[in-house]
């Protein structure tokens, strides 16, 4: 379902009080790109420097955006695998309690 | 600056994690563009893996497209090998293992991977401001790393480092298995280098040895050179050659050197062949052949046998035929700065001779023709597995390396030629390469009118360079004892006075040969 809420100071307030049954869970948020403040520079790089960086993202991009291949071309993920990526999921809360990055 | 990429700039990049992509990528860039390598520890694969396939999920969630785990793995795995293309891998050592007493283990292993560089060469580029705070000598962050001041990479007279990060995966792998399998003396390993060499040159048999230094002795021991015998070679070489035979107390029979090859000049050889002459003994140097048809035709007119000392060729050709094939003995050194080198001394002898080959073989090992059984008195000459790991290895890549350096030895005549022109003056004189040779480089070793000025002038703008060599051996104090005196050899005792070997590997950049040539004429135009 999608919600109202209020962004503050690395706070998420719903408008509307909601009960959630876990005290802990996922949520995805849509950020209106205009908020987003894209990072500045406080150096010079010079310009081809700039566009070869910024060419590189493009490539990384494309293989995001890519439609992927069909699930049953794709080789079947163990349960280990799984695991850990629940395993992973974890770190990513804990360091995200940490307030360090991923 | 080296950097090793934590795995949070690794996702900022592989996942174009805003507003962070751009910074760290450009952080990346820089490090490239400044000659830097991009380090990835290879103790971080899975932790890197399982990260990008969330970071995938995400993105693919954020855009309402229902990806399955399989995609989301497929689409992270082809990230990261695309990002993983023209990075460097650093091995998880043993050392880096227990981590366990450590705060945080994963980034303990990364700092203590670290400590394996030299102080300052390298940091771990990083968002992680906690990480930062705990280890502010070993860490940066993108923004701080684009803020250095970057010195300009400094030119190296030889760039093994270069090299090594090339073939680090096999470098390491070849190691790790000497030590596992423990045969640190006539390992497998020397065999198979050996049997890869004989292949490489093109004879029968290849007879691995401590060093370039000791081939020659064991070769002259194998065909018999007693004291009192004399052994031609010139005089304008490294004392190896003539320290060799002088060791056998054989007599160094020194003949002066064509002017333009620097090598032996056969036209001179004749006459100075005696009833005692046992050998000639010709030096392939600054990595191209001597004429070694000239002297096979003399020796062949005296049945003397030639031991081509090949020290600096190995990888050249002479009429389309390997140096180290050219005659009844080849010998190579595998010391570190040659064409092709270990960590360390090394050398090989190559013949098509069963009888020689027999006798090599024992004398490198004490004369040993079977266990504790001595036929013959040798030394202890054999090349160390380890070496012949490391030489395996370098093998691989030795045909690339070849080939660049012959261009990049092109390429200096080239730009010598072309700066000359322009200015109306020929002060500098390249290497001569014979049409029917081919040279490796092994030096490339210019002839100049006033070497003490240029020697001054490029070590004051930080370009390496060497003299090979500066004395002559006829003039060396060692050899004081053979009543040889200066004038006797005017060719190789002009060129001692005016060679002068520039910076030659096979990794030297364009840009690095125009800054070398440029002021090597004294000219910031070029």
């Amino acid at each position: 379902m999608q919600v109202e809420a209020i962004y503050s100071q690395g706070n998420i307030e719903f408008v509307k009080p909601l009960r959630l049954k876990h005290d802990h869970i996922r949520l995805i948020v849509n950020v209106p790109d205009e908020e987003v403040e894209l990072q500045t520079m406080p150096f010079i790089l010079s310009e081809q420097a700039g566009l070869r960086a910024q060419a590189l993202l493009e490539k990384y991009q494309a293989i995001l955006n890519a439609p992927p291949p069909s699930d049953d071309d794709l080789p079947e993920l163990s349960t280990e695998y799984i695991q850990r990526l629940e395993a992973i999921e974890l770190r990513a809360q804990i360091r995200q309690e940490q307030g360090r990055p991923v | 600056m080296d950097l090793l990429i934590d795995i949070n700039i690794i996702l900022d990049v592989c996942a174009s994690r805003m507003p962070f992509a751009p910074i760290s990528a450009a952080a990346l860039q820089h490090c490239q563009d400044m000659g830097g390598k991009l380090w990835l520890y290879t103790g971080s694969v899975q932790t890197m893996e399982f990260n990008m396939v969330r970071e995938v999920q995400r993105n693919a969630e954020a855009q309402l497209k229902p990806f399955s785990k399989r995609q989301c793995a497929s689409h992270a795995r082809q990230a990261l090998k695309l990002f993983a293309q023209d990075k460097h891998w650093l091995a998880s050592l043993a050392e880096e293992g227990n981590v366990f007493d450590s705060p945080d283990p994963e980034d303990e292993q990364l700092i203590r991977a670290l400590g394996r560089f030299k102080e300052g060469c390298i940091k771990l580029l990083t968002r992680d401001v906690l990480l930062c705070e705990r280890y502010p000598e070993q860490t940066i962050s993108p923004e701080q790393y684009l803020q250095l001041p970057m010195p300009q990479k400094s030119i190296d007279f030889i760039d093994l480092k270069t090299q090594q990060d090339h073939i680090r995966p096999e470098l390491e792998r070849n190691i790790h298995r000497v030590l596992h399998h423990g045969q640190y003396v006539m390992g497998p390993e020397v065999q198979q280098l050996e049997r890869g060499l004989a292949d490489f040159v093109g004879v029968k048999h290849c007879i691995s040895a401590s060093s370039g230094t000791d081939t020659l002795l064991i070769a002259m021991m194998a065909l018999g050179i007693k004291p009192g015998d004399e052994v031609i070679t010139t005089p304008f070489t490294f004392i190896a050659t003539g320290e060799m035979i002088a060791l056998l107390g054989a007599i160094p029979v020194f003949v002066d050197i064509d002017p333009r090859t620097y090598n032996i000049d056969p036209a001179k050889i004749e006459a100075a062949i005696t009833k005692k002459t046992k050998a000639i003994m010709p030096v392939s140097l600054y990595g191209q052949c001597a004429d070694m048809d000239g002297i096979n035709a003399i020796a062949d007119k005296y049945g003397l046998p030639v031991i081509e000392d090949a020290a600096q060729s190995f990888g050249a050709t002479y009429k389309g035929k390997k140096s180290c094939a050219l005659s009844t003995i080849g010998s190579t050194s595998f010391f570190p700065s040659k064409p092709l080198g270990g960590y360390g001394d090394g050398g090989a002898l190559f013949t098509n001779d069963d009888v020689l080959a027999k006798a090599m073989r024992e004398i490198r090992v004490h004369g040993q023709d079977r266990r504790y059984h001595h036929s013959r008195i040798g030394i202890n000459g054999r090349l160390d597995t380890l070496q012949a790991a490391i030489l395996l290895a370098k093998l691989d890549r030795f045909d690339w390396e070849v080939e660049q350096r012959q261009k990049i030895g092109e390429r200096y005549t080239e730009l010598i030629s072309t700066l000359q022109r322009s200015v109306g003056d020929a002060k500098i004189q390249s290497p001569y390469i014979d049409p029917e040779c081919t040279s490796v480089y092994a030096q490339y070793t210019v002839h100049v009118a006033n070497r003490d000025q240029i020697l001054k002038d490029l070590n004051e703008k930080g370009i390496p360079t060497a003299v090979h060599y500066p004395i002559p051996l006829h003039l060396q104090p060692a050899f004081a004892g053979a009543n040889y005196n200066e004038g006797d050899f005017p060719i190789s005792e002009s060129a001692s006075k005016h060679v002068l070997s520039l910076p030659m590997h096979p990794d030297v950049s364009d840009v690095s040969q125009k800054i070398i040539v440029s002021f090597l004429l004294n000219n910031s135009e070029l």
